[in-house]
């Protein structure tokens, strides 16, 4: 699922999981899905420039838009008489999409031990990531993109690349692997993840990474070191460092695929201020290339049910190897939340945008470029 | 679906059939729970002899020496059981990850104690959920997890090879009604006897098309993906002698072929044997089928597997081997052929919760000129797999 409640609910959900449950005298049962998940409509306007490959402006758009992004989740586990907790998630996307089940693996933990997840999920840099906080509306793999606010120019890879994204995929997106996680010593967690092919969704068991050297990135491998603490009276500190690489199939490039991030954010009262980094490298299949940057910044403050914030996040990305320019990606969120109650959030804010494609990438009838000023609000639930 | 893996034969899906007629409901209507299994695996292609050589003789192939894979469903299920003591059921299931047949089964049952039990919908054929296989540790080999899992199983095949839809992937009784919309009627069992039959109109992966044509010019219509007027036939036998249970199946089934794939119709037969004293296990089962199956495949070819497996407390090992053989491109005078041969253990780590280990032998021959350059001609490896496995 891509991300969608930021950085202190992914390192909440992580410290959940971790927690220990030694007092629990439970004799073992078995598991019991339960349906959980997030259900987001919005509304968005916006009236984008947009030009194709030629400079022209063929296009016309919706000024007020209906958008989603919802997902049912089947999960469950259970306490074995070993002390080992076993479980397993099952991310459905409620609507019908390409990669109709992005998320599915199974974990076991223990409070000693920490955590073994196996299946297709995202690699242990990208799920200990910190990054800027938001009001609401979020911008860092996030809201904006990943529900279409606005048009992308042709080429653009989302949160495979860094146009959007500090937390590392680099077209590890979900594919089957095997992650640790370790129990949090010192405010101190560490993360591993090998991950023997890198494919989207995951779902292709087919062992033959490559024919004559074309193929697929492959012995990927992730790390990640996250950091949390009391730093003084109400003042809470989180720190992130991440790093992934992968070995690029020769016939499809030199340069093997690699990328570092790192985060931060203080928390001091109500009060969230935050920023991370992301830099990569290396050639990907299909003429691509990851090389690239990304910066966030952003503040934030909470009042009882009330949340606002202002964040701003930067991305650049080679793109195809074919086209000396780059892809780059501006965006800014002024955003704030309602929690209505238990689980349901009222988000609203501003957006504005500046996207700019390759010079050679779009063709006629394709986006080389877009740029605007919008509005976008959504009922957030979850379930 | 693919086959549960775990099972030592379809027999366990058969019992499954029965089982909810007991339940009582709370509810005045039938509701659904959210069932399933995940299986996710470490397989190691590269601990000995790995040989995978293209229709060249050549090896442009680099594969995963250690990969993960995976086989899981979500399955939604329910019954009721009604004054007048029929019960309904329904079943869907999910694929749990991204695929092709997002959906595979989804039918309704409608049982009662004395009469059986009706199958309305995209399910299995009755010779099928009744075959007796051979036994295994925990890695299945028949339809299982060495050449089925979504896509590709442990082994790489080589070009040409329809495992489960022909003879190159076990015993059972497939042969591309796989989940296709039919009718099945399961008897009670009567003495030890359970008899089973299924009729479906058209041959389909899956069963999703509602479409009713099924020849234009006697060429494959859009209502089939090729034979049509499938029937199949089932008899199932169990009981116990003493401290020896016995199970035994035969099974047979029908297909007529398309005229573009050729003059003769699909005939399959399968019989199965699984004796059991204390832990121990041991059985086996062969099926042989003819017929065209394509204008450049023929289902003819035989498939057999034996197999013993010994089970104490939380612990289970066992070994396995399965052959299996199809005449493929009938204007080619070769044939492909399949061994395998596994060991391997299964530990039960609580309910639902398996740890399975083990190693395999393998060696896929396909026919000669059927796989061109860059294309898997011969697949020879001993490798591994270890995996937990969770039943909900």
């Amino acid at each position: 699922m891509r991300r969608s409640h930021g950085t202190a609910a992914t390192l909440a959900t992580l410290a959940a999981t971790l927690a220990a449950l030694p007092g629990d005298t439970r004799a073992a049962e078995p598991i019991q899905l339960h349906i959980e998940g997030g259900h987001q409509q919005w509304l968005v306007a916006t009236q984008p420039e947009l030009k194709n490959g030629q400079g022209q402006h063929p296009f016309d758009t919706a000024v007020v838009d209906q958008k989603h992004n919802s997902e049912v989740w089947f999960t469950g586990e259970t306490l074995l008489t070993s002390g080992l907790t076993v479980g397993l998630t099952v991310q459905l996307e409620a609507n019908t999409v390409a990669d109709q089940i992005d998320e599915s693996f199974l974990f076991l933990k223990s409070g000693p031990s920490g955590m073994l997840q196996l299946g297709d999920t995202d690699n242990a840099a990208y799920k200990m990531a910190v990054t800027a906080p938001t009001g609401g509306v979020t911008i860092n793999d996030g809201d904006l993109v990943g529900i279409e606010a606005f048009p992308l120019p042709a080429g653009f890879d989302g949160t495979n690349t860094t146009i959007d994204s500090t937390p590392l995929t680099l077209t590890d997106d979900d594919s089957g692997k095997f992650s640790f996680y370790s129990p949090r010593y010192a405010g101190l967690q560490v993360g591993l993840s090998y991950i023997p092919q890198f494919e989207a969704g995951g779902d292709n068991n087919n062992s033959i990474a490559r024919v004559n050297g074309s193929g697929r990135i492959t012995n990927g491998i992730a790390a990640a070191l996250n950091y949390t603490s009391l730093v003084a009276e109400e003042a809470t500190l989180d720190v992130s460092f991440g790093w992934l690489r992968g070995e690029t199939p020769p016939a499809e490039g030199t340069s093997d695929v690699w990328g570092l991030s790192a985060g931060v954010l203080l928390t001091w009262g109500a009060l969230e201020i935050g920023t991370s980094v992301a830099y990569a490298n290396g050639d990907a299949p299909a003429g691509r290339s990851l090389d690239g940057y990304a910066y966030d910044v952003g503040i934030a403050y909470t009042t009882g049910p009330y949340r606002v914030g202002l964040t701003y996040i930067k991305g650049v990305s080679a793109g195809s190897r074919a086209d000396s320019a780059r892809q780059y990606l501006d965006q800014v969120s002024l955003s704030g939340t309602y929690a209505l109650g238990p689980g349901v959030d009222l988000v609203a804010g501003l957006f504005a945008f500046d996207a700019d494609g390759e010079k050679e990438v779009a063709g006629a009838g394709e986006v080389a470029s877009s740029s605007g000023i919008g509005f976008a609000s959504g009922l957030k639930i979850r379930f | 679906m693919k086959k549960l893996l775990y099972g030592t034969t379809a027999l366990a899906t058969a019992g499954l059939l029965f089982g909810a007629a007991g339940e009582a409901k709370a509810a005045d209507r039938l509701e659904l729970g959210v069932h399933g299994y995940m299986q996710q695996w470490m397989v190691l292609n590269d601990i000995g002899l790995t040989n995978v050589e293209d229709g060249a003789g050549k090896h442009p192939f680099d594969w995963a020496a250690v990969d993960q894979k995976h086989n899981s469903e979500v399955c939604f299920t329910g019954s009721y059981k009604y004054d007048n003591q029929v019960t309904i059921g329904v079943d869907v299931q999910l694929e749990a990850n991204t695929s092709g047949d997002q959906i595979d089964e989804s039918y309704l049952w409608i049982s009662t104690e004395g009469f059986g039990k009706v199958i309305i919908g995209d399910e299995n054929n009755a010779a099928y959920l009744m075959q007796v296989t051979a036994p295994t540790g925990g890695l299945s080999h028949n339809q299982g997890v060495l050449t089925s899992l979504p896509n590709q199983g442990f082994v790489i095949a080589p070009q040409g090879f329809a495992f489960d839809d022909t003879t190159m992937g076990g015993t059972l009784l497939r042969f591309d009604d796989n989940d296709s919309g039919k009718f099945t009627y399961i008897s009670p069992r009567f003495a030890g006897f359970q008899i089973g039959a299924s009729y479906w109109p058209n041959f389909e992966a899956g069963g999703d098309n509602n479409n009713s044509v099924q020849r234009v010019a006697g060429a494959t219509g859009p209502g089939t993906t090729g034979n049509i007027n499938g029937a199949a036939l089932g008899i199932n036998y169990k009981e116990k002698f003493g401290d020896v249970g016995v199970e035994a199946s035969l099974g047979g089934m029908y297909g007529d072929t398309p005229p573009v794939a050729g003059s003769n119709d699909l005939y399959a037969g399968s019989a199965g044997l699984l004796l059991t004293f204390g832990g121990f296990e041991v059985g086996g089962s062969y099926t042989q089928a003819q017929g065209d199956r394509s204008a450049t495949q023929q289902y003819d070819g035989y498939s057999y597997d034996v197999g013993v497996a010994y089970t104490t407390g939380p612990y289970k090992v066992g070994l396995a081997y399965q052959r299996g053989k199809n005449e493929g491109n009938p204007d080619n005078s070769s044939e492909q052929h399949a061994d395998y041969l596994i060991l391997s253990g299964t530990y039960t780590m609580g309910p639902g919760v398996r740890i399975i280990a083990g190693l395999y032998a393998a060696d896929l021959d396909g026919e000669d000129g059927a796989a061109a350059a860059n294309q898997v001609k011969e697949f020879s490896a001993i490798g591994g797999g270890a995996g937990i496995t969770l039943s909900f």
